[in-house]
């Protein structure tokens, strides 16, 4: 089964800490500081992950524009957290299911599993 | 220099003496005056209030990440800490990034609602300095 998390965000402290969350549940957590590098390495991946987190806004490749690329030019169906700083959201899919920072530990372990259960 | 305070007395008195030049005879030059000192107040308080809403948001959005990070890991501690001398000081400093964060989001609150003012800001920055003192 893909347990296979990929997280995208451009901040290295709050990356770290939300990979290692993740991970000490029991997903397999890759993770890249902007969503140009991630499309990079989804490219270069062989298997596509099993839910993806990513930050919206992003220096080189935001969150919105990100999403867009995966889901059109990689074809990748996978569920979408986006992590936001903001409260005003634009250019995002009706899918997209959205995680307000600061959010708990909890609601991203709940929202996760819901996502991609273990 | 059109945040200053003496610039503010200054339109103020502008204003005034204005109002004291409309009594004599010649009034018109004066009234316009008076017109164009109120234009130009409304006109930098309306900007200052902007600034301020920019300011809020700015803030908020910022403080959001570092806090996020904090409060993600002290839970995460949490979940693996017995000790409980250090777990206690865990909830602690939880509740004090919970209050951080409530703060955050009344600012972000604040800032839309374009109603801000100076006493709001002065109440919202004597609250995070308790915040940080505790």
């Amino acid at each position: 089964m893909n347990k296979s998390i990929l997280l995208i965000d451009d901040d290295e402290d709050l990356r770290e800490v939300m990979s290692m969350a993740l991970a000490a549940v029991g997903y397999d957590v890759t993770d890249f500081a902007d969503g140009k590098i991630a499309l990079a390495g989804m490219r270069e991946s062989d298997s596509s992950p099993g839910l993806i987190v990513v930050d919206y806004n992003m220096p080189q490749m935001d969150g919105p524009s990100f999403i867009h690329k995966v889901r059109t030019e990689l074809d990748c169906d996978a569920p979408i957290i986006m992590c936001s700083a903001s409260d005003s959201f634009h250019d995002l899919p009706d899918d997209v299911m959205i995680l307000q920072k600061p959010m708990d530990l909890e609601e991203l372990i709940n929202l996760a599993s819901a996502e991609l259960p273990l | 220099m059109f945040h200053q305070l003496w610039f503010k007395k200054v339109l103020g008195l502008f204003v005034v003496l204005s109002c004291m030049a409309m009594i004599d005879h010649e009034a018109r030059p004066y009234l316009l005056g008076l017109i164009a000192g109120l234009v130009i107040g409304v006109y930098f308080q309306f900007r200052s209030r902007k600034r301020f809403s920019e300011f809020f948001a700015i803030s908020s959005h910022e403080l959001r990440t570092p806090l996020t990070s904090m409060k993600l890991q002290i839970q995460m501690n949490l979940r693996s800490e017995f000790d409980e001398t250090r777990r206690q000081k865990l909830l602690e400093f939880e509740s004090q990034v919970n209050r951080m964060s409530g703060f955050v989001n009344k600012m972000q609150t604040e800032a839309e609602s374009a109603n801000i003012n100076e006493s709001i800001y002065v109440r919202h920055v004597t609250t995070l300095s308790s915040v940080e003192i505790r």
